[in-house]
């Protein structure tokens, strides 16, 4: 069997290409029979995300499996063969293992490090599980992606920082504070900007809002998107004692937050740190507020800082990150090897011809008398059984090597015979086969 | 026994050594590596069981009133910070792993304490008569867990410092390691004025049995004259102006930490009075007695 992925990505695709070849959830589901029913095609993934599409397949013949996959999306999505595959990019093998594995651990993706594609990944795998699309070899492949992914994750520091404004806003934030859980925060302005790094706090904890705007009704509205309060824009210094996190974005063309305001703020609440994100240019807040003790502010310049510091960490990171990948593509194919079939056969000969032999001494020594063509004859006789008994397996674990789910009888045939993994075989394997085939003899 | 003590006593700083390059690598790692988590806190937790091990068998070896020397305090003081440390690890590890960046100051601390306590090994003098009594040796423990504490303090409020200082260059400085490996300003400060309260508890209870013990004796009859306890009443003072601002003020952090950083260097001060040949020769004191026991 042969593992392929086809697909097309950000980096292959433009995105006209990518809004039509879709699986959306609803359709996923047929889709995949569709696709399960092509006669190549024993075991199938689709993995449809805004940034790629991709089909994993598990094929009997690699030629016939991209075909397949090919025609199952021309027809599917209606669309000309020629042009599709201009955009396809197609892996097989261990190739196609190693790009499932830098997907899942997001080496491949648009924003290197992000966190989503996990848990698509995961999706699109259970929905194929649901829908009985995988088998023996894709079960095995998604979820040593999914642990690939997991060690990535866990042990390079790919993910960990902020690579958008508002993000490191969140970052910074939590330098200063350990969480942002039920802290209170106070956004000046209600535009675009703000509302996206309010978000972003509260979903980190952020447990009150309070909005100022000039124009009180604005403030309200975004206030009430957060549950927030909505207050005055003109006292709200008497609010900012309540807040720990200060965010402001107004279109105002001179600071409006001046040092004096915020000593008197400081003196209020008792010199508890507070801190201040000014996304608005020109500023809204005076720099000069830094100085002030317990005081943290931040301007447009110092988040864009924070991004591209982590973004070239990121990078550094998917170094360490390829090496994971890699050690784990090589565990996945060591597991793989075991599936073929031919290497089977040959151990299953070897250890059944081990056992005659072994056989065979024992049961001379209570014929001291033989003579060498009674020898002769013995040995025909006992590789002849030996020879009839395997010739039928090894017919049809052949015969099913070339079928849809061949392997899966290949599987058992190993499991029946308990044949361990090719390396440990000459020890571990032959006290097993010797136990099974005695036996039935004895009886 | 006594050649156990001693092999004990190198393992101990062997694994120190090892936990502090484990928690060295923790912190200058790309990536976060089981082994240098284990490194180190294997390491600490081993080192912390071992030094305990050292002070028993020394004890068994030579008997309680001939160890009660400088040896064993700084083994103890190298113990209690591994301890504490531990202890910390243990309660923030949930809230905050960079915690364990402590570990690269306390670890190294603690081993070099150990390692200069090799130098007074063979200092062995009996007990004398006014120090042979329970109180000086829960007077002892005290000031010894009061001067752990106070170490591990000072750790944070460096750590403390550091981080508010990339925070707030953070326009001329690309935050890097510290920004990065280091707790945030808020636990530092957090476990910072936690441990300090910890070892103002233990500074109070060591004033208060050291002069329970004087009262006992009539030739200590002015104890309260002598150089080394006025120093260690004005260690209190400091660690104790530290809670008060913080409470009163709300002084935390940077404001706070210069009473930490204060005190700490009094506390040192307060320390070489009587175990410093030289400082007893210009401040004679009553705590002079086996230097390192003071």
């Amino acid at each position: 069997m042969h593992i392929i992925v086809a697909g097309l990505s950000h980096k292959t695709a433009p995105v006209e290409i990518r809004e039509t070849v879709t699986f959306p959830e609803q359709i996923l589901s047929d889709s995949l029979h569709v696709l399960t029913g092509y006669p190549s095609v024993c075991e199938a993934v689709i993995l449809s995300t805004c940034n790629r599409m991709e089909i994993y397949v598990v094929a009997t013949d690699p030629e016939k499996g991209k075909d397949n996959i090919t025609q199952f999306i021309s027809d599917y999505h209606t669309l000309d063969r020629d042009t599709l595959q201009k955009y396809l990019y197609f892996h097989e093998g261990t190739s196609a293992i190693r790009h499932l594995f830098r997907v899942s651990s997001s080496l491949d993706s648009m924003v290197l490090g992000e966190a989503q594609i996990q848990g698509q990944v995961k999706k699109a795998y259970d929905m194929a599980f649901e829908c009985q699309g995988t088998a023996a070899v894709l079960n095995r492949l998604f979820r040593h992606a999914l642990l690939a992914g997991k060690r990535v994750r866990s042990e390079t520091e790919i993910g960990e920082s902020a690579v958008s404004i508002s993000y490191a806003a969140v970052e910074l934030a939590k330098k200063v504070f350990e969480t942002l859980d039920g802290r209170t925060a106070m956004l000046i302005g209600a535009g675009e900007m703000i509302e996206l790094t309010a978000t972003h706090l509260v979903s980190n904890g952020v447990k009150h809002v309070i909005v100022t705007n000039r124009t009180f009704e604005r403030a309200e509205a975004l206030a009430e998107q957060y549950k927030g309060t909505a207050v005055k824009f003109s006292d709200f210094f008497d609010h900012m004692v309540h807040a720990d996190i200060v965010i402001s974005s107004t279109g105002a063309p001179h600071h409006i937050v001046t040092k004096d305001h915020i000593s008197k703020v400081m003196q209020k609440r008792k010199h508890k740190p507070i801190f201040f994100i000014d996304i608005a240019v020109p500023r809204d807040i005076d720099p000069a507020v830094a100085k002030i003790y317990n005081v943290f502010a931040y301007d447009i310049d110092d988040l864009d800082n924070v991004v591209q510091t982590n973004l070239e960490e990121r990078k550094k990171a998917a170094e360490i990150a390829e090496d994971i990948v890699e050690s784990e593509v090589g565990n996945f194919s060591a597991w793989l090897a075991t599936l073929e079939v031919a290497p089977l056969i040959s151990t299953l000969r070897r250890e059944a011809e081990e056992i005659r032999q072994k056989e065979l001494e024992k049961y001379l020594r209570k014929l001291p008398n033989i003579t060498e063509a009674e020898l002769n004859t013995l040995n025909a006789l006992t590789s002849a059984i030996i020879n009839k008994i395997l010739h039928k397996p090894i017919v049809k674990a052949k015969e099913s090597a070339n079928r849809k789910d061949g392997y899966l009888h290949v599987e058992s045939l190993r499991y029946l015979f308990d044949i361990q993994d090719e390396e440990a075989e000459s020890e571990a394997s032959a006290p097993g086969l010797i136990e099974l085939h005695s036996k039935p003899i004895g009886d | 026994m006594e050649q156990l003590t001693i092999i004990l006593f190198w393992l101990a700083l062997v694994c120190g050594v090892l936990s502090s390059l484990g928690y060295s690598a923790y912190y200058a790692a790309k990536a976060d590596r089981w082994i240098h988590n284990f490194l180190g806190f294997g390491g600490a937790t081993l080192a912390f069981i071992l030094l305990l091990a050292v002070i028993f068998t020394r004890a068994l070896a030579l008997g309680v009133t001939n160890t009660a020397g400088p040896f064993t305090v700084s083994i103890i003081i190298s113990a209690f910070i591994i301890g504490i440390f531990l202890l910390i690890e243990a309660i923030y590890a949930g809230r905050s792993r960079k915690v364990k960046a402590l570990g690269m100051f306390m670890l190294p601390m603690a081993v070099v304490i150990q390692y200069a306590a090799w130098h007074t090994y063979k200092l062995t003098r009996p007990l004398t008569e006014q120090l042979r009594s329970v109180w000086v040796g829960i007077h002892v423990t005290f000031a010894v867990l009061a001067y752990a504490s106070m170490t591990v303090a000072l750790a944070l409020a460096l750590i403390y410092w550091l981080q508010e200082r990339q925070l707030r260059n953070m326009h001329k400085k690309k935050p890097g390691k510290i920004f990065r490996k280091l707790p945030s300003l808020e636990v530092a400060d957090d476990i910072g004025s936690k441990t300090i309260a910890f070892s103002f508890t233990f500074l109070t209870l060591v004033l208060a049995t050291g002069a329970i013990r004087a009262e006992m004796l009539p030739q200590w009859a002015a104890w309260y004259q002598d150089p080394k306890i006025l120093m260690a009443a004005a260690t209190w003072v400091v660690y104790g102006s530290y809670l008060l601002v913080r409470t009163t003020l709300g002084w935390q952090g940077k404001r706070a930490n210069i009473f930490a950083i204060l005190g700490f260097v009094v506390a040192i001060a307060t320390y070489l009075i009587g175990n410093s040949s030289f400082v007893q020769q210009i401040l004679p004191t009553v705590h002079s007695y086996g230097g390192g026991l003071g």
